[in-house]
């Protein structure tokens, strides 16, 4: 854990590559970058090939699985709203995208009817900035969405490519370019084979690529709200538009996915919340204190797209969900000119005009929005007003107090949630095993968890709730004295979730009574890293020192459960175990070694008092 | 030490194609041939490699033939059991082909293991219709030309200790104690010696540029 001696950078590099293989992610990259500065590249590019290598090895959760008429082959995209696979399409030999959702995201029946309806919905939509969706259904507990294979990146992508560029974007090339890099469409390419017959989009005009990164936008905006305006006049909206949720063609085609997937501000919330951040940032603020979703919300989710798209950053996101939820109620976004003078005001106007955070001031519909964004292209006066200094403020004035109260209440949603997806049947064989096992009926309280666990299974996005159920599994085979099987349960915990404080305990806890007290310190030491202010975990760990006759350490953890509880009788006897396995018998020694160990004189008054009152 | 929890489908695939079920072994094939077929062509000797279309296919129903008939004895405690018994099997198959070739026997191991028909309690049953062949199965097809294709290439210059231990962790999904235990050396020399081959498979993907290839980065 400390390092004692300079490494070369071969072995710094050796330690860095060994720590991803052991499930290192981003943020051990970021982890080393921060303490090698100097070597940031090597790290990002071992990073890269560990990933893509990994990407190799990964198992395809559904590949060779057959849903209804689709095969699935492999995964193409992940997100919050389920897995994408591609698939072919039997009778008619076609390759799809097969979005499937699991029954886990979707709670109540009242949901899954809701859902069946916009899915059906959304299937007759038929425009050229929408992927078709050709069917829908549900088979082997799954939902699915059939969709056209889109042959390129999404938005999200592209903003990604650009952001990493590091310089504002000059002409729309610089789009082309990351379009034709980034992944998807060689490797699906590759994948399918040649010969595949793509869903045809039309290209646009080639002419296109070599105009100012601003007209690219803006087209690309008229187009999103030619749709939006298409299906909200078909009575469908979009509920939760995002880069990630447009697919930019390799001609340059802007196609919306998701269209009516996402109405509820619970299905937003995936188990992840790094993905919840993600498309919380382009949420409206009535969707977030109210649920409610209409075309004036989908015109503000573009327009935070919009806004993100000529800054390249997020209007509203900061770094946690309270915050961002705050940002859109109560702030407007810093004014794009700030960042950028090249940005007219016309477009400023447009944009603001999107992001008004009542409803009623935003434009009236997504065709009007349409109009001003083609009059702004073609250099014609807009009918979005300027945003003055004064109307700022007024602004500000007039907004809603009640709104943060309501976002308030939205964060505890977002953190319940979870378990609210957490499928009803899964959840009361948890609850019954962990009644079982706090009876101490340990044989039927596995078989409640091993029945959780197997239907877990086939829910996708349970993970981090898999690793719950294991680690009760593993209380419930310690409770047994089973501890191999203890040990098993607990480590394929921490497979999924590493940093699994209550699995470790368990651990190092089974660890104890097998007498692997090295191993006990080794679980300790990384509770003690997630969870220094844990007195039990100090204690723990210093028992298992003192089983080591590491007595030095053993002290010191102690001295760390006394400091977070002071007088704590097990401590005490321990400390008094340790100083008598030392042989120290006489009060100077002891009292020696206590300062020696850092102990203040106080406590080993406490300490060494506390022995002599026990003879 | 740590072993994956038996994938509650896989053992009742198991436990109903042992008792004849049909439509249970043929999903059983269906979840792991890709897993195994990747073995299969990772095991394979340079000489049969240049025949690798047909015969990696021979021996991926050569292995699951065998593995109809074992299943009645063989009882998985998890799932990389399952898929490191088979992967036993497939070993066994491919010195059995090369000692064909080798003896100059031309007869096809999977001429001979389609034609024949399993006597199961629920009736006879042709091998054929059990194990999709390479021509139907599009899955496969597909997933050569992916990523893994790229990544079992560079598998395959690895030395052959070191690609086993990259295989038994990647594909059969071995815990290092597991490999440990088969190969007779500590946990943590297990640990070192496979961190040792990928850095190794890490190097050559460096050198052939694959995250670039890939999109990555």
């Amino acid at each position: 854990m400390i390092e004692t001696e300079p490494k070369s950078k071969a072995e710094i590099i050796d330690d860095f590559v060994e720590q991803l293989l052991e499930g290192g992610d981003r943020s051990t990259l970021e982890d080393y970058c921060g303490r090698y500065p100097s070597m940031r590249r090597a790290f990002e590019g071992k990073f890269e090939c560990v990933r893509a290598l990994e990407e190799g090895f990964r198992e395809d959760g559904l590949a060779g699985v057959e849903i209804d008429d689709y095969l699935v082959v492999e995964e193409i995209g992940r997100g919050g709203m389920g897995v994408v696979y591609l698939a072919l399409q039997r009778p008619l030999d076609r390759y799809v995208a097969l979005k499937v959702l699991p029954m886990g995201l979707i709670p109540d029946t009242r949901e899954i009817a809701r859902f069946r309806n916009e899915a059906r919905a959304a299937s007759r939509l038929s425009h050229p900035n929408i992927v078709p969706v050709y069917s829908t259904g549900e088979d082997k507990g799954m939902y699915y969405i059939a969709m056209a294979l889109i042959p390129g990146i999404s938005l999200a992508r592209v903003l990604e490519g650009l952001r990493a560029a590091g310089i504002e974007p000059e002409t729309a090339s610089a789009v082309k370019d990351i379009i034709e890099t980034r992944v998807d469409l060689p490797r699906i390419g590759r994948a399918t084979g040649t010969d595949v017959a793509w869903s045809t989009t039309a290209g646009r005009d080639p002419s296109l690529w070599d105009q100012p990164y601003l007209n690219l936008v803006l087209s690309l905006s008229s187009d999103v709200s030619d749709a939006l305006a298409y299906a909200h006049r078909n009575g469908v909206c979009h509920g939760d538009l995002k880069p990630s949720n447009i697919m930019l063609s390799s001609g340059g085609v802007p196609m919306i996915v998701d269209f009516g997937l996402a109405r509820d501000v619970r299905s937003l919330v995936s188990i992840r919340s790094q993905d919840f951040l993600g498309t919380l940032a382009y949420a409206s603020p009535e969707h977030l204190s109210r649920n409610i979703v209409n075309e004036k919300s989908d015109i503000w989710s573009l327009g935070a797209t919009m806004y993100e798209m000529i800054t390249l950053r997020q209007p509203f996101r900061t770094d946690d969900v309270a915050g961002t939820i705050g940002r859109i109620a109560k702030m407007d976004p810093p004014p794009m000119r700030e960042r950028s003078r090249r940005v007219p005001k016309d477009a400023e106007a447009i944009v603001a005009k999107c992001l008004e955070k009542e409803p009623a001031r935003r434009y009236d519909n997504a065709q009007d929005l349409k109009e001003d964004i083609d009059r702004l292209l073609a250099g014609a006066p807009v009918k979005a007003r300027p945003i003055g200094r004064a109307a700022r403020q007024l602004k500000r004035a007039r907004r809603n107090p009640l709104v943060s109260l309501l976002a308030a209440a939205l964060i505890v949603f977002a953190l319940i949630t979870p378990c609210i997806m957490f499928n009803s049947a899964i959840r009361a064989s948890v609850s019954t095993g962990t009644q079982y096992y706090d009876e101490g009926k340990y044989p039927e309280a596995l078989r409640s968890y091993q029945r959780a666990l197997n239907r877990l299974k086939l829910v996708p996005f349970t993970e981090n709730r898999r690793a719950e159920v294991l680690c009760d599994l593993g209380n419930a085979w310690s409770g047994k004295g089973e501890y191999e099987k203890a040990i098993l349960s607990y480590e394929s915990a921490l497979r999924i979730d590493p940093g699994m404080v209550s699995a470790l305990i368990g651990l190092g806890d089974v660890y104890f009574e097998i007498g692997a007290y090295d191993k006990t310190v080794s679980c300790y030491d990384k509770v003690l890293l997630l969870s220094p202010t844990d007195r039990n975990s100090y204690y723990q760990r210093g028992k298992a020192y003192r089983r080591l006759g590491m007595y030095d350490k053993a002290l010191k953890d102690f001295r760390g459960a006394i400091t977070l509880a002071a007088g704590d009788v097990d401590t005490l006897g321990e400390i008094s175990a340790v100083l008598s396995e030392k042989g120290l018998s006489t009060l100077r020694e002891r009292s020696a070694c206590l300062g020696e160990a850092g102990f203040t004189g106080p406590e080993i008054r406490a300490i060494l008092g506390k022995r002599e009152g026990d003879r | 030490m740590a072993v994956r929890l038996v994938d509650s489908v896989t053992r009742t695939l198991i436990r109903d194609g042992k008792e004849g079920d049909a439509n249970a072994l043929s999903t059983l094939f269906a979840r792991y041939q890709e897993r195994v077929l990747r073995i299969v062509r990772l095991r394979l000797s340079a000489p049969l490699r240049d025949r690798l279309r047909l015969q990696s296919m021979d021996i991926l129903q050569e292995t699951f033939l065998h593995a109809i008939r074992k299943l009645k004895d063989f009882e998985p405690t998890t799932e990389a059991s399952f898929l490191h018994w088979l992967s036993r099997i497939v070993e066994n198959v491919i010195r059995d082909q090369l000692d064909y070739s080798g003896a100059g026997k031309r007869d096809s191991a999977a001429e001979r293991s389609l034609d024949q028909s399993i006597a199961l309690p629920s009736g006879h049953v042709h091998l054929r219709d059990l194990i999709p062949d390479e021509g139907t199965s599009p899955t496969q097809a597909v997933v050569r030309k992916g990523i893994r294709s790229i990544v079992d290439n560079l598998l395959l210059e690895l030395e052959e200790p070191e690609r086993e231990l990259i295989i038994q962790r990647k594909l059969e999904g071995l815990t290092f104690g597991e490999m440990a235990a088969q190969l007779g050396k500590s946990e943590d020399a297990v640990r070192k010696l496979f961190n040792r081959s990928f850095q190794k498979l890490i190097a050559l993907a460096e050198k052939n540029k694959v995250s670039e290839r890939l999109g990555f980065g």
